[in-house]
């Protein structure tokens, strides 16, 4: 079986308040992805955050550069696939991955991007609260042909956001207009915050992989799960059993908008480590960020040391 | 014994003519078409108002819609026959129709299908290589559904949920859990050979509805229908009746809406309600009467 790549994301919108442990500006950015990466991430994402407060800073180029040079200085390869927020047709989320993309000492290559349209809205089962009743996710076929346009003029490999199904099949048409190549990269969405896409058991992770032998015969792919909340402990095993790879990281294991009930304040790396001992425990080995480089078809890594590079800056 | 089956068909939607000679149109057509059914097993209809002469979608005349009513109740057709008109939008405003016709004594309109979620429910046509609408998102919010379901209890009829993705399944949950919505719950699970959307359209994947029901409603009656828009219906609807759904056929759902059909198969409404009602029999499952359908989908007697 192919190795497993250990993906985490280290912040997205959590704050301090619900876990100190969730790193903000670039200097924490750093710190915590070297732990990561000594406990076996081989994949990285993360926001670029305000070091105060937290504020998000989404399309701040200076504050993610900032974050990757200082994690290299720190030993983390240079060859770590990462990505920041999003790339969307909005020209204020363009911005950074352009900036990224095309400044030769960062040079990003991954733009994530959630597909299809739905309703994706936490729900507070304590309160019987939606956090945004009215609000919908709607990208359609057009603003998704657009985007794989501009991934390729970017140079952009798009990690594929699947919340329902449906999106799999989306995926398949998309393959076969040309809008997309393989392999794919693609990352299950489950939740314990908010009533949409599989229920989050292991189970539902069997029908997504099911549901891609049917959609994608021949079709080299890779996936990730991920769970908005504790279950990710219940999909991991299924996961690294069914040939997947996964996501953990504290910017998805508490609520984004109550307080987390459990007070659990695990760190990032405790995560990482606890997918590594999972894995070794079912005799899967660890991809390095050169291997999960090489399984999402990027080119290899060939800029100079990290010291230098940050020598020459 | 196993539950009753209630068959139900959607008689013509979109479909043109063109594509199926058989599809009904106007009043004078839709009401034999449905005796037609009735006399075959169906005991649940949906239709559309459409012109008689050129089919045109007629959406929210409810002239249109009671005239086929009182035609069909004409030709014998039980006049308890639960049935649900289209709509013009997900929208108070493009429900008028249906607040007239549930508010007519004449009609008594039961029922109204309300799509849940927001999805790219968009059809691929292989003949020009191209989504047919590639901009168009189908959209419910979760406020937009509540203001439907509050439409629903002011008017004194009953929603049938419909689920495109598993992710509705679990809005439905949470619908349940607000109190926006009452069992015995009512959903079609749609497929789709023609569009990208939902889960591929394979009886195994019937079978994960089946149990994400138990996942999601664990102990809530649910009363739950196939639908497919293409001929994969027919690898369904044997599952269905298998795990205990119920089965929904039709013309309108069976060709496909916006480029020619290139099959030569030019069924029936009859033919396609009488299949399934052999299937049923085979798996040794009853067919439900209008007045057990309509009892089973939570309406009062007529």
């Amino acid at each position: 079986m192919e190795k497993l790549i250990i993906e985490a994301a280290l912040n997205e919108l959590i704050s301090k308040q619900q876990n100190r442990n969730v790193p903000y500006g670039p200097e924490e950015v750093a710190l915590d992805a070297k732990a990561c990466v000594d406990a076996g991430l081989s994949f990285l994402h993360f926001h670029a955050r305000e070091q105060t407060f937290g504020e998000m800073e989404w399309n701040k180029a200076r504050l993610y550069k900032e974050g990757i040079l200082r994690m290299r200085a720190l030993g983390v390869p240079p060859e770590l696939p990462w990505y920041p927020t999003y790339l969307t047709l909005d020209p204020f989320y363009q911005e950074h991955v352009v900036d990224l993309a095309e400044d030769p000492e960062v040079r990003l290559q991954i733009a994530a991007i959630d597909m299809g349209s739905d309703n994706i809205n936490d729900y507070d089962a304590s309160t019987k609260t939606f956090t945004s009743p009215d609000q919908t996710k709607a990208w359609s076929h057009d603003f998704h042909e657009q985007f794989f346009r501009l991934c390729r003029e970017q140079k952009q490999r798009p990690y594929l956001g699947v919340y329902e199904p449906g999106a799999l099949r989306a995926i398949a048409q998309y393959l076969d207009l040309g809008w997309l190549e393989p392999p794919l990269l693609m990352k299950f969405f489950f939740s314990d915050a908010g009533p949409y896409g599989f229920p989050p058991n292991p189970r539902c992770v069997e029908m997504f992989v099911r549901t891609l032998e049917i959609v994608f015969p021949g079709v080299p792919y890779i996936w990730f799960t991920m769970c908005y909340g504790h279950s990710i402990w219940d999909l991991v095993k299924p996961t690294i059993d069914l040939g997947g790879h996964v996501r953990v990281g504290l910017g998805q294991y508490h609520p984004w908008y109550w307080k987390d009930p459990t007070g659990e304040e695990p760190t990032n790396a405790e995560q990482v480590a606890r997918v590594a001992d999972i894995a070794r425990s079912m005799g899967r080995e660890l991809a390095t960020p050169a291997e999960a480089r090489a399984a999402f078809g990027l080119p290899a890594w060939d800029m100079p040391q990290p010291a230098l590079a940050m020598e020459a800056r | 014994m196993a539950k009753k089956l209630i068959i139900e068909a959607a008689i013509h939607e979109l479909t043109p003519k063109s594509n199926n000679p058989n599809v009904p149109y106007g009043p004078d057509e839709v009401a034999p078409d449905v005796a037609a059914c009735v006399a075959e097993g169906l005991s649940f209809l949906h239709f559309h108002a459409r012109d008689p002469d050129t089919g045109e979608q007629l959406w929210t005349d409810a002239d249109s819609y009671k005239q086929s009513i009182l035609g069909m109740r004409d030709l014998g057709v039980p006049a308890g026959l639960p049935w649900y008109p289209t709509y013009g939008g997900l929208n108070r405003q493009a429900f008028a129709h249906i607040a007239t016709l549930a508010g007519d004594p004449e009609v008594g309109l039961p029922m109204t299908g309300i799509d849940l979620g927001t999805a790219n429910l968009n059809d691929f046509d292989p003949t020009t290589g191209k989504f047919v609408s590639p901009d168009f998102v189908q959209s419910l919010s979760h406020a937009g559904a509540k203001d439907l379901f509050d439409l629903c209890r002011e008017l004194g009829i009953r929603p049938y949920l419909g689920v495109h993705e598993p992710g509705h399944l679990r809005h439905i949950g949470a619908y349940l859990d607000k109190g926006w919505i009452e069992p015995p719950l009512v959903i079609k699970f749609a497929f789709s050979d023609i569009g990208p959307v939902g889960l591929p359209p394979e009886p195994e994947c019937l079978g994960w509805y089946a149990e994400m029901i138990d996942m999601v409603l664990p102990g809530v009656p649910v009363e739950w229908f196939v639908t497919c828009n293409g001929p994969s219906i027919w690898k369904l609807a044997p599952a269905a009746i298998e795990l205990g759904g119920h089965v929904r056929v039709g013309l309108g759902q069976y060709h496909p809406w916006s480029w020619p059909d290139l099959s030569n198969e030019r069924p029936t409404n009859a033919e396609q309600v009488a299949r399934v009602a052999e299937m049923a029999r085979a798996a040794g499952r009853e067919i439900a009467t209008v007045d057990e359908a309509r009892a089973m989908l939570g309406l009062a007697a007529v």
